[in-house]
């Protein structure tokens, strides 16, 4: 527990919303931590509630809306779910930073790019906007950013997708954050672009010995960047593993059906699998395990009873009753169609 | 932005024109004993049989591209001619009634947008608050009650029963020395030359005799900036770059303040040009109900009248503000929002 290097502590985390529909658990009881330098991922479809975690954990949860019902986030010692909202305001953007998936919403259309850095460090850095706006250009060029000195007067309209998730980097670095949090960054870029932004955030982070939370739902871009990794359904965290146990021995029949969707140009297959079903809503969570309406290999216990999160090898845990029999069982998978 | 605003004004004059042909194409209808009150600068021009030469002079039995090139010498030259209904010509009742309407448009529009804005942002700031719920029932008010209805209420309480706020825009103390040649007139506006003529009775008495129909002349005004500010305000906040602003750790009056209100000012801006537009559609009735002596209350008696000079000059001034007021929108536009600069 008192681990020396440890960043980021979450603990028996719920996110709760208020909907017009009545009250849903979006998140309930999520574990993980964060060490020093240490990139985590968080994998899952859309609706698992991995943003909602990284919300969470910055408490940026629609006011409300959003509530925080039990559960701790422990960052270098401190409770952030406990600190008052002022405290909380010098933690974002100074310690910890957030990148977001489509850079040209998550940038004010009516401000330069540079405007929307120096105020950042000007707010963080206590610089004056002379020094402010030299800062930025200095970071622009740190990202890549052909021309700074012009580019920092550009509105994020003028840029193209790869250079506004650039300046965006630019900015949630600038103040040399101890943790980002970088929700899908690559998600609305194209390959070659996205190869590119994944390296930048890896030199950058390694610059700066900062720690990294990683979501996505594209496990290729996990297996380049995390060192560990969560992967999430219907608000749990599902399996829980270092990156190179978890590819070699996924042991939750969710991880096992992502992994088999993702073509391989090693093995070649007529139809790529799928998981079949939709994520269930979270008005109608099955009873029992949450992965049941999916999962092939349920049996009568999986309908009746959640299962707890199992220690799979030290280190690696999974939330399956069957997790022990899962690499004999993932050899046969049926498919979605 | 300087090329911006410079295409603008470039385009100005082919909008005008424009505009005088509309116009001059709708008097096409009129006979030319109709249309002649619209070139005769005084009536004693038409006696003896001077009709039928002045109809030569003017070529209103001419084809009709002929007769809107000699109507625009005409109207080039300041000659808009003789208002049946205030006996005098309508280049002169212009002059000396447009000031009051601008008087009254100006101060009724100015605090619409300052106030009108600031409460929309409140209101949003308060989503679902008390203020909130407040500002909307003051809005639907506003929306509900017709101006005239609103007009009427307004002089029977304060000037029918209280006496403290008198119809017309000066006392006849008060206008005597207006109107008289020691009083200067810098810009027309009662109010203003008043101060800088150093006369702060007629300043006084001039403000008594604007508050009832700025009031009825803005209430809609109040309550539809304020509604759509509002709307727009919830929009902008709920967008991602709010989400960033936040993460970014910024406080929530920076984020306010600066993010969401920029981006809500686009919609606001649009509507708050056209309400100054129609505002002044709007002082018709007004003017006619608190008999102030403005273009509004000049339109309704000339339309009444069959003045058709006193019409065509109306509509002439009101294009020409509309011009204007949708350029000033233009490029207040562009200055909020730099994506509009391009195009």
């Amino acid at each position: 527990m008192a681990n020396e290097n440890m960043l980021l502590q979450v603990k028996n985390l719920h996110t709760i919303f208020h909907t017009e529909d009545g009250t849903v658990e979006a998140i309930g009881g999520v574990d993980f931590e964060v060490k020093e330098g240490e990139t985590l991922g968080i994998v899952g479809e859309s609706g698992c509630g991995k943003s909602v975690t990284s919300l969470s954990v910055m408490r940026l949860l629609p006011k409300g809306i959003g509530e925080i019902p039990q559960g701790e986030v422990i960052y270098k010692g401190k409770n952030l779910l406990k600190l008052p909202e002022k405290e909380m305001r010098k933690i974002r953007g100074k310690e910890i930073a957030m990148i977001f998936q489509e850079p040209m919403t998550a940038l004010n259309p009516v401000y330069t790019v540079g405007d929307q850095l120096v105020e950042m460090v000007e707010l963080h850095l206590g610089m004056n906007k002379k020094e402010a706006y030299d800062y930025a250009i200095k970071m622009f060029e740190k990202v890549g950013i052909p021309m700074p000195e012009k580019r920092i007067y550009s509105y994020p309209h003028e840029l193209s997708g790869g250079l506004r998730q650039r300046a965006m980097i630019a900015m949630m670095m600038s103040c040399n954050p101890s943790l980002l949090i970088a929700d899908e960054p690559t998600t609305a870029l194209d390959v070659t672009i996205q190869a590119q932004v994944l390296d930048l955030m890896r030199a950058l982070l390694k610059e700066y010995n900062s720690s990294l939370i990683m979501i996505t739902h594209d496990l290729g871009v996990i297996a380049e960047m995390a060192e560990r990794v969560a992967v999430m359904y219907a608000g749990r965290i599902v399996e829980y593993a270092d990156i190179i146990p978890l590819f070699k021995k996924p042991s939750h029949p969710y991880t096992v059906g992502l992994m088999r969707s993702i073509p391989r140009p090693d093995v070649e297959v007529d139809r790529l699998d799928s998981i079949k079903g939709v994520v269930p809503d979270l008005f109608h969570m099955p009873k029992g395990c949450r992965f049941n309406t999916r999962c092939p290999y349920t049996t009568d216990k999986c309908f009746e009873e959640e299962p707890p999160l199992f220690e799979v090898e030290p280190g690696h845990f999974s939330r399956c009753w069957r997790y022990a029999e899962m690499e004999e069982l993932s050899k046969h998978w049926e498919s979605g169609e | 932005m300087a090329s911006f605003i410079i295409r603008r004004i470039l385009l100005l004059p082919v909008t005008l024109l424009g505009l005088t042909f509309l116009i001059f194409f709708f008097t096409s209808f009129l006979s030319p004993y109709q249309l002649l009150s619209a070139y005769v600068q005084d009536p004693r021009q038409l006696q003896g049989g001077n009709v039928e030469k002045l109809i030569d002079k003017y070529g209103l039995r001419e084809n009709f591209m002929i007769r809107y090139g000699k109507w625009l010498g005409q109207i080039s030259h300041g000659n808009l001619g003789w208002s049946l209904s205030l006996n005098e010509p309508v280049s002169v009742v212009i002059e000396q009634r447009f000031p009051a309407t601008l008087e009254l448009t100006i101060y009724a529009i100015i605090p619409v947008i300052f106030v009108g804005i600031w409460l929309g942002v409140v209101a949003s700031v308060h989503h679902n608050g008390v203020i909130d719920q407040i500002l909307r029932v003051f809005a639907l008010l506003g929306y509900s009650i017709p101006a005239f209805v609103l007009g009427l209420l307004i002089l029977f309480i304060f000037y029918g029963v209280l006496g403290w706020l008198p119809p017309g825009r000066l006392d006849q103390w008060a206008q005597m020395i207006f109107f008289s040649k020691n009083f200067h007139h810098y810009t027309g506006l009662a109010t203003i030359d008043a101060l800088l003529n150093g006369n702060i009775p007629i300043f006084l008495d001039a403000l008594k005799h604007l508050i009832s129909p700025i009031l009825t002349l803005s209430y809609l005004s109040w309550a539809g900036l304020l509604r759509i500010t509002r709307s727009s305000m919830l929009e902008s906040l709920g967008q991602d770059y709010i989400r960033t602003a936040r993460a970014k750790g910024l406080s929530e009056k920076m984020i306010v303040n600066k993010h969401a209100r920029r981006n809500a000012l686009i919609p606001a801006t649009t509507v708050a040009g056209l309400m100054f537009i129609g505002m002044l559609g709007g002082v018709i009735i007004t003017e006619t109900i608190f008999n102030y002596p403005g273009i509004g209350s000049f339109a309704a008696q000339a339309a009444t009248q069959f003045d058709y000079a006193g019409i065509l000059g109306v509509a002439l001034v009101y294009g020409l503000v509309t011009i204007i007021g949708n350029l000033i929108v233009d490029i207040s536009y562009a200055m909020i929002d730099p994506r509009v600069r391009l195009g």
